[in-house]
């Protein structure tokens, strides 16, 4: 982890020393700092378990250097004692997992070291991460974008994945993206839009495995385009993967596919958006034995609303790679100004239905005759319209008001049927289906001070029963932030755990820094971004968020 | 830079579109070249003596489990290597809960025992699979009583386990099985091979009890075969004498304590399900 400050300072040094200062002297140093700390206190009754290291952080800074055409940038990263829910996934370490040198001049931009990239809707390789869900699969090694047309960009990655605190595996790959609209001048005044895009990206994984014969390189390419109209687009991309086998589909042969579309239609007070998904044995990883969220190459977008209050989230989708097909539909309207529901200032109103299922896959006939499973075959066939059992639904409305300068409400109702079998691994259990009621009251005092309140309830008959949860936010802005809330399992079958999830949170901002503190208790679930969902354990203690920029 | 473009477009393609493997089958080695290069060398032996698997349905807040784990616990001390034990976490009782209950053992093929055999209320076993006065799963007051009603006959199978490394791999093992038919035979077989791990400290309810550093032994881990079982001899019949080799790729969860670990194989007979052999073979660091 000193290998990147040492090259830094190499290269400084092989600067004539008075250009070196003038060179630095001339760029701008950017960056941030954050720490998440938490004190862990042992609660059996929610499953929150002893810790020995009671006091644990995240932490980690991220320092970019810029002058003219030449960037480069570092982020140290302290987790050598982490909060229990990264820990418990492995992200566990402490040093600079992810720096850089990069260059642009005219049309061509050259990185070396870390980089974070997407070819089209991240179907074939997305390099990316999510603090807060403890994903980070950055790809270090060297990446070059060039637009030798206007309007022709090709960008060629070729490294190595980052897992935690390691790279691992080898991965390369080409896109190219073409602006027809960017291309032509004549298309380029026209309404019509015009974009298409293809890539290939493969990985190599040496074959060691004394039982199967395994593809050291598998590749996978998608190709896209993107039509609009006016106020309509109409967007697909369809994937297709070679053999790949791997601990997660039953070390399956066969090949896998994925489709993805999307259309909408825009205008001033209207929206309306529809998503179509199918995926067939495609979780794509640089290690065949990687599991949960380690080693991924591409990405698989999200079908379903991401709920973001607390009740509607405790049952989130987790994308489903190796076999999923779905369609999600949205509809976002403004009632107009002075009508009889718009009122003064309108009504927002957005409908969304999503409905996901698995595929149907029938095993092959050869592979019931050998009695073994699928282990080491072609597996299946996926008729491609045929669904398998319901996965998630989720139908939801949502409606805002503002009433007048002081008073603004949001109500919400959702109801989710979730595959907890599937979705969190819980054989046996049935779906569980969940009606979700949602309250969010502003109350503006004057133009430095609000009052927010949420109230929600969700009821279902399944797993843990009926949830109850209120909340009141004081800001005084810019400066101050206030927050007491409780969330009530009161209605879990079983008496000890119908617990009171409170939580008390208070953070003051100063210039660019914010000091957050907390203490509370965590309720036991998973917790999803994109997707991409992890296991969020059960907590109870005092937290401490300090963030600052330069 | 434009003369340059579709060179260098042409170049990448190339490059991007040669770099994938597709593989034809078979897709499986066994028996060709890389297993026959690597397995490990198998002494010839005649002399199998008959084994026993107990299989146990227990669960970390089942309050009479302990007591069975005491019963099987007694039967090994009097069979010795003879009986094979294997403690199957699943169902209700194996459900992580509240501290201090927060370990979870279930596995994906202890949860297809469970589905497949059923055995509800807990602890129960099975010996040998086999059907005792109409019923597989027996109560832990009948384990010693049907074992000891098991006639003791010649071996129709002898078994050998052997493990190997591959430089480069290390986390990863290759566990191989010897099958010998000392007997022909034209029933169906299956082999299974499963890890099991001892010596696991953790919460155990016991009776009213809370036993906070219980010692769970033959713990199931995983298994190495398919969950249905790998078929033998093609299912074809076999004649005396002949024997098979079976590989497994296992790949080691950090988690386990291998010193603390052993792999056990037994072969069923497809139909009845009944356990015609057993053995269990203890890893090394």
């Amino acid at each position: 982890m000193k290998k990147p400050l040492l090259l830094l300072a190499c290269a400084l040094c092989l600067l004539p020393s008075l250009k070196a200062q003038s060179f630095l002297q001339q760029g701008k140093v950017s960056g941030n700092i954050q720490m998440n700390a938490q004190y862990y206190i042992e609660d059996s009754v929610i499953g929150a378990e002893k810790i020995d290291n009671k006091v644990r952080t995240n932490t980690f800074a991220n320092i970019q250097y810029q002058n003219g055409g030449f960037s480069a940038g570092l982020r140290y990263e302290y987790y050598a004692q982490p909060l229990i829910d990264f820990e418990k996934i492995g992200y566990v370490g402490e040093g600079i997992p992810y720096y850089y040198f990069a260059y642009t001049q005219d049309n061509m931009e050259i990185v070396l070291g870390s980089f974070y990239e997407q070819f089209g809707s991240g179907l074939t390789f997305r390099s990316y991460e999510d603090r807060n869900l403890g994903f980070d699969n950055a790809t270090r090694g060297v990446k070059i974008k060039a637009t030798p047309y206007k309007g022709i960009t090709l960008t060629g990655v070729w490294g190595k994945q980052r897992n935690f605190f390691d790279y691992e595996g080898q991965v390369r790959g080409i896109d190219a993206d073409i602006s027809l609209n960017e291309l032509s001048s004549k298309l380029g005044e026209s309404d019509f839009r015009l974009r298409f895009g293809g890539n290939f990206v493969s990985k190599y994984e040496a074959d060691n495995d004394p039982v199967y014969r395994l593809p050291e390189n598998v590749g996978a390419f998608s190709g896209r385009a993107g039509l609009g109209y006016r106020h309509f687009n109409l967007n697909g991309e369809y994937a297709y993967k070679f053999n790949d086998p791997m601990a997660l589909n039953d070390m399956v042969y066969k090949a896998g596919n994925a489709l993805l579309l999307t259309a909408s239609y825009a205008k001033k007070g209207l929206g309306v958006y529809l998503t179509g998904l199918r995926t067939d044995n495609f979780d794509f990883r640089t290690k065949r034995t990687a599991l949960l969220n380690n080693n991924l190459i591409n990405y698989i977008p999200t079908l379903t609303k991401e709920h973001t209050y607390a009740l509607s989230s405790i049952y989130a989708y987790s994308s489903q790679p190796l076999g999923q097909m779905g369609f999600q539909a949205e509809v976002q309207y403004k009632i107009p100004k002075k009508t009889l529901l718009g009122g003064k200032y309108g009504t927002d109103v957005a409908v969304n239905y999503s409905r996901i299922h698995g595929i149907r896959k029938d095993t092959l006939a050869s592979v019931l005759e050998n009695g073994e499973g699928m282990e080491g075959t072609l597996g299946y066939t996926a008729p491609f319209g045929a669904a398998g059992p319901l996965f998630y639904e989720d139908f939801n409305i949502e409606i805002g008001h503002k009433f007048n300068k002081s008073w603004k409400l949001i109500m919400s109702y959702v109801y989710l049927d979730y595959n907890i079998e599937v979705i969190e691994g819980h054989p046996g259990e049935p779906n569980v289906q969940s009606h979700i009621l949602i309250g969010d009251l502003t109350y503006k005092i004057n133009n430095r001070q609000a009052v927010r309140m949420e109230l929600q309830h969700l009821s279902t008959a399944q797993d843990d029963g009926n949830w109850a949860y209120a909340q009141v936010e004081y800001t005084v802005a810019p400066k101050w932030f206030v927050s007491v809330l409780d969330r009530w399992n009161y209605g879990n079958p079983v008496e000890s755990k119908q617990v009171h999830y409170y939580n008390i949170s208070g953070s003051f901002v100063h210039k660019a820094s914010k000091i957050t503190l907390g203490f509370g208790k965590q309720y036991e679930g998973i917790l999803c971004v994109g997707g991409v969902c992890r296991q969020v354990p059960a907590s109870y203690g005092m937290s401490l968020q300090v963030v600052t920029s330069f | 830079m434009k003369k340059l473009f579709f060179p260098f477009l042409g170049l990448c393609a190339t490059l991007f579109l040669t770099q994938c493997d597709k593989i034809e089958e078979p897709f499986k080695e066994i028996g060709e070249r890389k297993v026959a290069a690597d397995t490990p060398y198998f002494e010839t032996k005649t002399d199998f003596v008959q084994k026993y698997l107990l299989e146990d349905f227990t669960g970390h807040r089942c309050l009479n489990c302990p007591k069975a784990h005491d019963i099987m616990h007694e039967m090994q001390q009097q069979m010795g290597d003879t009986l094979v034990c294997m403690g199957i976490h699943s169902g209700e009782n194996a459900e992580p809960a509240a501290a201090p209950f927060t370990a979870d053992y279930r596995t994906e093929y202890g949860n297809f025992l469970d589905h497949h055999f059923s055995p509800g209320s807990y602890p129960k076993g099975m010996i040998n699979r086999k059907t005792f006065n109409g019923k597989r799963l027996l109560e832990r007051t009948e384990w010693k009583a049907d074992m000891a009603s098991l006639p003791r006959t010649a071996p129709e199978i002898g078994l050998q386990i052997k493990d190997t490394t591959v430089a480069g791999m290390d986390d990863s093992v290759y566990v191989f099985v010897k099958i010998s038919y000392l007997q022909a035979s034209s029933r169906p077989m299956r082999l299974y091979a499963v890890l099991l791990e001892d010596s696991i400290v953790s919460a155990q309810k016991n009776g009213i009890k809370i036993d906070t550093n219980y010692v769970h032994n033959h713990l199931l881990r995983t298994s190495l075969s398919p969950l249905e079982g790998s078929v033998l001899h093609a299912g074809t019949p076999v004649t005396q004498g002949e024997s098979e080799i079976r590989a497994y790729a296992l790949f080691r969860n950090p988690v386990w304590r291998w010193r603390k670990c052993s792999i056990v194989a037994f072969v069923t007979d497809a139909e009845s399900e009944e356990v015609l052999q057993a053995e269990l073979f203890q890893m090394k660091e």
